[in-house]
């Protein structure tokens, strides 16, 4: 019986350990790397087409985006390093292909800038198309792959003990027929040994419980205030760099009115807006909840800025729009996404933090747990030899 | 007894519980998975994909409305009530379909503005219409793009590189010939290759929708490859994905300039193609196509012409002298480089 509830007990806590444990030391991490695979290339995208928009590739840009792409590689290595789960095998093939092809492509359009080159548009092009059609996708997927298993493992670590619920019942059950049985037969109230043994299972009951609420709490924190929301600011700010990358792309391609990458802009205004209302919501009460509100703001006044970028350019005053996208619209955007990058931060602080002291709290409850086990066993054999014994 | 049955019941129970508990399946060992494959343009089209939308040479045109000019220009800012130019004077601009990617001819320079020889031909129609050479409004597009926009309306002209075709003559209206040019390949320096015919075997590159994929599609065992810019095929070149690109020795030019490693042979071009503005051939537009013919007339006579050509084109591809007009033909032209 008593081993019946240490298995039960035992169980119920390994169960949290292991889903807790990870997402402190892997899943947690792992999903944050992802998701800085995912960002810094879309940072490095908007850089670039920005870059040659301004003019031939100036040296501040060039730093910034190659920072971004070791930045990429980096949390990849990271994520090789940590998960080698068939279902990211082929994401990670790409984007460990992927981007030093990308980065080939960058340096030969900066060479070809620097000699005033037109070709240098064209291998920008194809550079913007890589990222575009296979690198982006690949992170985007990879990040949501992760951020499933971080999910995961909230559940399993914050899922209520019914195992344990039951095997508590059971042996409560056992222990109070067999004291009466034993109370029966030996014409003794209590015995020493199962009471003590009820006593043992009674007090790591309380901690299995204690210990669960606590981490519970602690866990659900983590994802509440950190993890939840740090997500959809990630979201928000990949929308903002490809619609910022959009601009630049609509001025140096030159297609006309109703050019795809203009089209893409607008669509996105939506989507960036519904995207920042959600991170307010799903932050509510979290660190990054005000940077989030200050986010939502800055993008009004970039779609603002937008809007006279598209106008100049529909009258033709080509120059002008060119001025305005890499003048007022860039500074725009760059409030949008400085709130969002603070706001990760402090989320994904609040995330370590809260998730830490989560995996604390089931410190040693596993452990604990087949001790008590173990001790309520002895305990259990002991008063009932003791009985045996008397009638020898 | 009794001691041993529980030990040994607590040492299997704890087993079990070990067992129930423990978790975690090996992974197997990761093997090498595909990465992605080399990158190209966005668009690149290889083998007979390459081919469709583009236009052959020669052949015989059918008779077609006759367009020369009639008279004298209208003075610049009083075109005819009612006629084309007129609409496009009320407008306030012309809007005109060019190139950014072809150095000397359709290309932005580095303070961002478009301007080559087919700009500056566009811009004396502007100036005729508007006393104004800057009331343009240019929109870039692709060679593919060309015949569409001239018939969705999308532009009033075309000044890009555009071949006179007869095929081409059942879709646009053209002008008269303002430049001849001629096709040639581009290679890298290392190569011996002086003939598109030693290039068996071999990919071939030329902007979709031209008469430059259509006539490296002629040539059978090369394996043409099409892309939406020129610039597009010298990246590919660069890289080794193609042997070649085969266009006007006017494209050439300009792609070998901005790399010492690739040129063109010295052997002559194998084509001579009449180059033209492309216009709506509706009828209620010919008046433009007639205005369009007269300009180029003006430019023939005020040697505007010579001084264009020898600003934008002659220190890159020698001397040239106004193609003499003939209109609504594609052209049995001779070019000097022709036997």
């Amino acid at each position: 019986m008593s081993l019946l509830w240490g298995a039960a007990a035992t169980s119920s806590a390994l169960r949290w350990t292991s889903a807790a444990n990870p997402i402190v030391a892997s899943t947690g991490p792992l999903t944050y790397d992802a998701q800085q695979v995912y960002r810094s290339l879309s940072d490095a995208d908007a850089t670039e087409a920005n870059a040659y928009l301004s003019g031939i590739a100036p040296t501040a840009a060039i730093t910034g985006i190659y920072n971004d792409i070791s930045r990429a590689e980096t949390s990849l290595m990271a994520v090789r390093g940590g998960d080698s789960d068939q279902l990211v095998r082929a994401d990670l093939a790409t984007l460990a292909t992927g981007i030093p092809a990308y980065t080939d492509l960058i340096g030969e359009a900066d060479a070809a800038n620097r000699e005033r080159d037109l070709v240098g548009a064209a291998w920008l092009g194809e550079a913007s198309n890589l990222m575009r059609v296979t690198l982006l996708p690949a992170a985007g997927d990879l990040y949501k792959k992760e951020n499933a298993r971080l999910n995961a493992d909230y559940a399993q670590a914050t899922g209520l003990p019914y195992l344990a619920a039951v095997a508590a019942v059971l042996v409560a059950f056992a222990a109070f027929r067999g004291q009466r049985w034993l109370a029966r037969r030996a014409k003794r109230v209590l015995n020493l040994g199962l009471v003590a043994a009820s006593l043992i299972a009674l007090l790591s009951l309380v901690w299995l419980l204690t210990g669960f609420a606590s981490a519970r709490s602690d866990l659900l924190a983590a994802r509440d205030q950190g993890s939840g929301p740090a997500q959809a600011l990630a979201q928000a700010e990949v929308t903002a760099l490809r619609m910022h990358s959009d601009e630049s792309l609509t001025l140096i391609n030159r297609d006309g009115p109703g050019d795809a990458t203009e089209r893409d802009f607008l669509s996105s205004e939506q989507k960036l807006t519904a995207e920042l209302a959600t991170a307010q919501q799903a932050g509510h009460g979290s660190p990054g909840a005000a940077q989030a509100a200050a986010a939502a703001r800055a993008a009004r006044a970039w779609y603002a800025a937008h809007a006279r970028v598209s106008d100049a350019n529909d009258n033709g005053d080509y120059l002008k729009s060119v001025g305005l996208a890499i003048g007022n619209s860039t500074q725009a955007f760059g409030k949008v996404d400085e709130a969002l990058t603070a706001g990760l931060s402090a989320d994904q602080a609040a995330f370590a933090r809260q998730a830490g002291k989560g995996d604390n709290a089931f410190g040693g409850l596993a452990a604990g747990m087949l001790t008590a086990s173990l001790l309520m066993a002895a305990a259990c054999a002991v008063g009932i030899n003791r009985r045996i014994a008397e009638y020898r | 007894m009794r001691r041993a049955v529980t030990v040994i019941t607590g040492i299997a129970s704890c087993a079990l519980l070990l067992f129930v508990v423990a978790c975690g399946t090996a992974a197997p060992p990761p093997s090498a998975a595909g990465g992605v494959p080399e990158p190209m343009p966005a668009g690149v089209k290889i083998g007979p994909a390459a081919l469709v939308g583009s236009t052959p040479l020669g052949g015989k045109c059918k008779a077609l409305p006759d367009v020369a000019p009639t008279g004298p220009l209208p003075a610049p800012g009083h075109m005819p009530t009612g006629s084309t130019m007129a609409a496009i004077k009320q407008r306030g601009y012309l809007r005109v379909g060019v190139d950014q990617t072809t150095l000397y001819f359709g290309y932005r320079d580095s303070s961002g503005n478009l301007v080559g020889f087919d700009d500056a031909v566009a811009q004396q129609v502007a100036k005729a219409i508007f006393g104004d050479p800057n009331k343009i409004r240019y929109t870039v597009i692709t060679s593919a793009e060309r015949i569409p926009d001239v018939q969705h309306g999308v532009v009033d002209l075309v000044a890009d590189n555009m071949t006179i075709t007869c095929a081409r003559l059942q879709l646009v209206a053209f002008s008269a010939d303002y430049y001849n040019a001629g096709m040639t390949i581009l290679v890298p320096t290392n190569s011996r290759v002086t003939d598109i015919g030693q290039l068996g075997g071999q990919r071939v590159c030329a902007a979709a929708g031209t008469t430059s994929i259509n006539e490296v599609g002629r040539h059978t065992q090369l394996i043409p490859v099409s892309v939406p810019n020129w610039t597009d095929c010298l990246v590919m070149l660069q890289k080794g994905q193609v042997a070649a690109i085969s266009t006007d020795n006017s494209v050439l030019v300009g792609l070998a300039s901005q790399d010492p490693d690739i040129a063109m042979p010295k052997t002559s071009p194998f084509t001579c193609e009449p180059h033209g503005l492309a216009m709506s051939n509706a009828p209620q537009a010919r008046d433009f196509v007639r205005f369009v013919n007269g300009v180029l007339a003006q430019m023939r006579t005020d040697g505007e012409w010579q001084r264009l050509y020898d600003q934008w084109v002659k220190p890159h591809l020698g001397k040239q002298v106004q193609p003499q007009p003939q209109y609504n033909v594609a052209v049995e032209q001779t070019c000097s480089w022709l036997p």
